[in-house]
């Protein structure tokens, strides 16, 4: 989950009220207040990337506490700048979406902002700037019309002092050799009408048209391989920085002369949802005031019209897909505590599976013989006839389990020290691979751990576990290097081969630093 | 006066040959388990015929640095034997050779090993004298010994212990204190002579069956002494985790739920497909999800696939979906199942007719390391309920009952988001001053359901280890996964 650093500061300046309202409201949001310092530490959920800054966050609030209320206007006009998309781009990274931002003195707490925020969508939508990547420029260096197309111009990136190639960019620069995989062979450049770069994304901006103090006019560019990925992002952008007090211009981005986009697209989008839905869904009886004010409360309008909910949602919430997602923001308006008891009236009978069941009898035929349940790790070392894993994390958990006994006999190994004798036993799964299928059992397994056990005081405890399940056995010699030769055997069920049991071979002990004879035995309590 | 059992006796008898011997011996040499030993030789002591003594005696064992060590070398011998082959050598040479140069330096000087001088702002250190130290023999002898104590030493045993200290505090040697117990021969006991004296007042110290029909018994048995202590037993019982499991079992049985299970090998497609995860989710990265090379993939039932397919392209029914590709190569490579929402979904598959409430307890898998409260495998519950129109209030009041019973009075909700649910929450349960997230769930998005021909869904899924830690007091998760036999015996099966 996403952890996003607020200035508490500019936050509480945003609101207009202090840092223990902001505290105390945010949770209801949906979000966990981590750390309150000079900044304040918010994990939000990762569906909403609009309150992953200062501008959104301030946005929520006060919809929360209806400082403000309902849909945020948000205007834009022309700027008549063009973009002219190349179709070699196609290759690599086709769509590339631009605002315009004016009138907004950047300061020192926007530009931490921006730049937070913008890291933060890299990673919330861009998924590590693969889906999308944002530039943002100071507009008066450069001189549109700009161009978007695979080239190979020389520029100096950001924090350099040399003009470099995309292709050494891509060999020397840090942010080069980080991102040289979302690009390949084919460098996408953003060039204005002097060839000059503004970026070449989503791997750096050229330094020229670096943001600093009292830059007013903005250019933002938003690529990417999806265009409601690349929409998404710039809308939360420019609806921060319209939050700030900036005026937005749209960019003509001309993909061909008969299609020709024009972003952003500010414009509310309408979702109708039936009230008899939300009441039903919610489980809540909400009269039609509390819906609309539930909604307001979220930065939504509504229109209740004959049973119906017209909801005009803000450009920024990229997460509404569907009426089930504006009627979660009326749950959360209405406040989960408010939520009636009712209880679902199904008249089902409960019942338990007969595996379980069978596993019951068998744990408590071990304790009632003086065994202590263990529970043991499914991840094991051994690959043999095992799932086996790609990316694992330890040496020793690179497969799953095919036995029980190896965890026994390790936990063993870890009571050395403790009284003996030991007596522990596990009813767990384990998956095998046959013939390239994973095949899931049920196993039950134990282990006794004294001076004077052998060979008969196992076979006992076989008798009787198997007595008590009624599954009648023979036992035949087995040649499970695990055990002695000679005082090993396997069990057999109706021709089956369904477990195995003897003493441990001292040489295993050995291996486990025991120093006391152990038997053991194994069998399965079904298939699946 | 005697009233001395027939292992007792037998136990006397060994001790008489023996004089003084371990438990382990004496059982070994009489016959008797070790804790009918341990029995005897307490009446024996409290007969004033012999005497147990308990000795703790430290058991040593090599770190990972120990053992590192014991094979190359310590790390001061290490840069001794590297200067007399090449020489003197400046430091920052050194450095690049042996990373944890500075505790070899330390030693180094310490022992007057190496002569050290500056040298133009570095140090050049130059081979002296260097015999074996005893710390090297023993760390040789502790990797010979299996089951190393200070018997074992091949030096002084005064030394020993004072090195061993050494060696402790640097965290090459670990000790534990094992107790061990001896039986020693009182001069009392010597002089008992092995068959019971003739007719006493109280001549009978166990009632046989011989005594019980003649009636013999009558005024005949010694009187025990009822504050005596007796040494425990433990029997055998259930695991703390399996016990909340099965009270968690109980608990959703009485409610009304059937219990359910589901592959542990499970493909992406019912993992995070059915559920709605977009196939780019962070939740799919590598970093996340255990992915298997063998079996690599798994078959997908076509006809479902292709209606899954189409609510992550399109949506369905108002909604707009996620948009973009959706790649059938990557919805059949096969993982370890990261929760039990995905086969909650095959048993609805499989019986889709409602009103049906089910409930699963079972394991699951995440990618994180090992630590105090992570593991890479833990247990999920899973319950799931399918009606005709439910609602988020009909699913927090189920939950306030399930907590309520395990025995949880203050739960509360807030907004939660998962993929796969809308309305979404997070439940915490109020414990000593705090609060505990310990489930999360919601009502099933129809992207979900209506694929899969569904109605109204509503799921949660609780963590049963956090459960597990908090009734029983633990601060490390890790303690229910490496069982410490001691922990288990003395750890209640019922807490008030």
């Amino acid at each position: 989950m996403p952890v996003v650093s607020l200035s508490r500061a500019d936050l509480e300046d945003m609101v207009g009220v202090n840092v223990d309202t902001i505290v105390e409201v945010l949770p209801r949001l949906g979000a966990d207040v981590e750390c309150v310092g000079e900044e304040i530490q918010v994990e939000f959920f990762p569906n909403r990337p609009d309150l992953f800054s200062v501008e959104g966050t301030a946005r929520a609030i006060k919809g929360m506490l209806g400082i403000e209320k309902g849909l945020p206007a948000y205007v834009t006009s022309p700027s008549r700048i063009e973009i002219h998309v190349d179709p070699s781009v196609n290759a690599v990274r086709p769509y590339v979406v631009c605002a315009v931002v004016r009138g907004i003195t950047i300061n020192e707490r926007i530009i931490k902002s921006l730049v937070d925020l913008q890291e933060d969508l890299h990673w919330g939508i861009g998924r590590d700037r693969r889906k999308a990547s944002i530039g943002i420029h100071d507009l008066s260096k450069v001189c549109p019309p700009f161009t978007y197309s695979i080239n190979e111009v020389a520029f100096v990136p950001l924090d350099f002092s040399e003009p470099m190639t995309p292709a050494e960019i891509l060999r020397a620069h840090p942010k080069g050799k980080q991102y040289a995989h979302v690009v390949g062979d084919h460098h996408p450049l953003i060039l204005d009408a002097n060839q000059e770069v503004l970026s070449f994304p989503p791997i750096i901006n050229g330094e020229l048209t670096r943001v600093i103090e009292n830059t007013t006019d903005l250019f933002i560019e938003v690529t990417g391989i999806e265009l409601k990925a690349i929409q998404d992002c710039l809308h939360i952008l420019v609806a921060a920085m319209h939050d700030r007090g900036a005026s937005i211009e749209t960019v003509d981005i001309v993909y061909r002369d008969d299609h020709v986009l024009h972003t952003p697209d500010v414009t509310a989008s309408t979702f109708v949802v039936k009230n008899s839905d939300v009441i039903q869904r919610i489980g809540a009886n909400i009269e039609q005031d509390e819906l609309t004010t539930s909604l307001q409360r979220m930065r939504m309008d509504a229109d209740i019209r004959a049973g119906e909910v017209k909801v005009s949602v803000p450009c920024y919430r990229t997460d509404i897909m569907h009426p089930v997602d504006i009627i979660e923001d009326v749950a959360i308006g209405f406040g989960y505590e408010n939520l009636p008891f009712s209880s679902p009236k199904l008249g089902t009978i409960g019942s338990r599976l007969k595996e379980e069941q069978r596993s019951t009898v068998v744990r408590a035929v071990l304790q009632g013989l003086g065994f202590l349940e263990v529970v043991t790790l499914m991840l094991a070392s051994d690959p043999e006839q095992a799932v086996i894993i790609e990316n694992p994390i330890l040496e020793e958990h690179i497969s799953l389990r095919t036995s029980l006994l190896p965890g026994l006999i390790d936990t063993l190994a870890l009571n050395q020290h403790r009284e003996y004798p030991q007596m522990v036993y596990e009813v767990g799964d384990v998956v095998r691979l046959v013939a390239d299928v994973a095949e899931e059992r049920r196993l039950c397994a134990g282990v006794i751990a004294s001076s004077s056990t052998n060979f008969t005081e196992i076979k006992q405890v076989v008798n009787a576990v198997l007595r008590e399940l009624d599954r009648p056995f023979e036992v035949t010699e087995s040649d499970d290097s695990l055990f002695i030769e000679g005082r090993r055997a396997t069990i057999v069920v109706d021709g089956q081969v369904v477990g195995t049991f003897g003493e441990i071979n001292p040489d295993i002990l050995v291996e486990h630093k025991l120093i006391y004879p152990v038997s053991a035995f194994e069998f399965h309590l079904s298939g699946r | 006066m005697m009233q001395l059992s027939k292992n007792d006796w037998t136990l006397l008898r060994t001790l008489k040959r023996a004089k003084r011997a371990t438990v382990d011996v004496l059982s070994q040499t009489s016959g008797l388990k070790t804790e009918i030993v341990l029995q005897s030789a307490h009446v024996l002591q409290m007969q004033g015929l012999a005497h147990v003594e308990e000795t703790v005696e430290p058991v040593y064992e090599l770190t990972a640095e120990g053992t590192s060590y014991a094979e190359n070398g310590l790390p001061e011998r290490q840069v001794h034997d590297y200067l007399l082959i090449n020489g003197p050598t400046r430091l920052t040479d050194l450095k690049n050779i042996f990373p944890a140069v500075a505790i070899a330096v330390g030693w180094l000087k310490r022992r007057g090993w190496a002569h050290i001088e500056p040298a133009n702002g570095d140090s050049l250190l130059s081979p002296m004298e260097a015999e074996e130290l005893p710390e090297e023999r023993i760390l040789q002898d502790i990797k010979a010994a299996i089951r190393f104590t200070l018997r074992d030493v091949s030096i002084e045993r005064k030394v020993a212990r004072k090195v061993l200290q050494g060696l402790e505090k640097r965290n090459v040697v670990r000790a534990h204190q094992i107790v061990s117990r001896a039986v020693i021969l009182t001069k009392a006991g010597e002089q008992t002579p092995l068959r019971a004296p003739a007719a006493a007042e109280y001549d009978v110290a166990d009632l046989t069956s011989e005594l019980i029909r003649s009636g013999a018994w009558r005024g005949r048995l010694k009187p025990y002494d009822v504050k005596a202590a007796t040494l425990p037993l433990y029997p055998g019982k259930a695991h703390p985790l399996r016990r909340l499991i099965d009270e968690m079992r109980e608990i959703f049985v009485a409610m009304g739920f059937t219990e359910f299970r589901g592959p542990i090998v499970e493909s992406e497609f019912h993992n995070f497909d059915v559920l709605f995860v977009p196939q780019d989710h962070p939740a799919r990265d590598e970093q996340d999800t255990f992915y298997l090379s063998r079996p690599a993939a798994l078959e997908l039932p076509t006809d479902l696939a292709a209606r899954v397919e189409a609510a992550h392209r399109f949506g369905c029914e108002g909604s707009i979906g996620w948009g973009g590709e959706f790649d059938l190569e990557r919805s059949r490579r096969a993982v370890l199942r990261t929760h039990t929402t995905g086969s909650a979904f095959r048993y609805l598959v499989r019986h889709p007719e409602p009103p049906a409430m089910i409930f699963g307890i079972d394991r699951v898998f995440r990618r994180e390391s090992m630590d105090s409260t992570h593991l890479p495998q833990f247990h999920q519950c899973e319950g799931t309920i399918h009606g005709e129109k439910l609602s988020l209030a009909d699913l927090v009041s189920v939950l306030k009952a399930v907590f309520e019973r395990l025995g949880f009075k203050r739960v509360r909700f807030r907004p939660g988001y998962f993929p796969f649910t809308e309305p979404s929450f997070e439940g915490d349960v109020f414990v000593e001053g705090k609060w505990l997230e310990l489930v999360g769930g919601g009502v099933f998005r129809p992207e979900v359901t209506q694929p899969l021909g569904l109605k109204s869904v509503l799921g949660f899924s609780i963590g049963i280890e956090r459960i597990a830690m908090l009734k029983l007091g633990l601060d490390d998760i890790r303690k229910l996964y490496m069982s410490d036999v001691a922990w288990l015996r003395e750890f209640p099966s019922m807490l008030r």
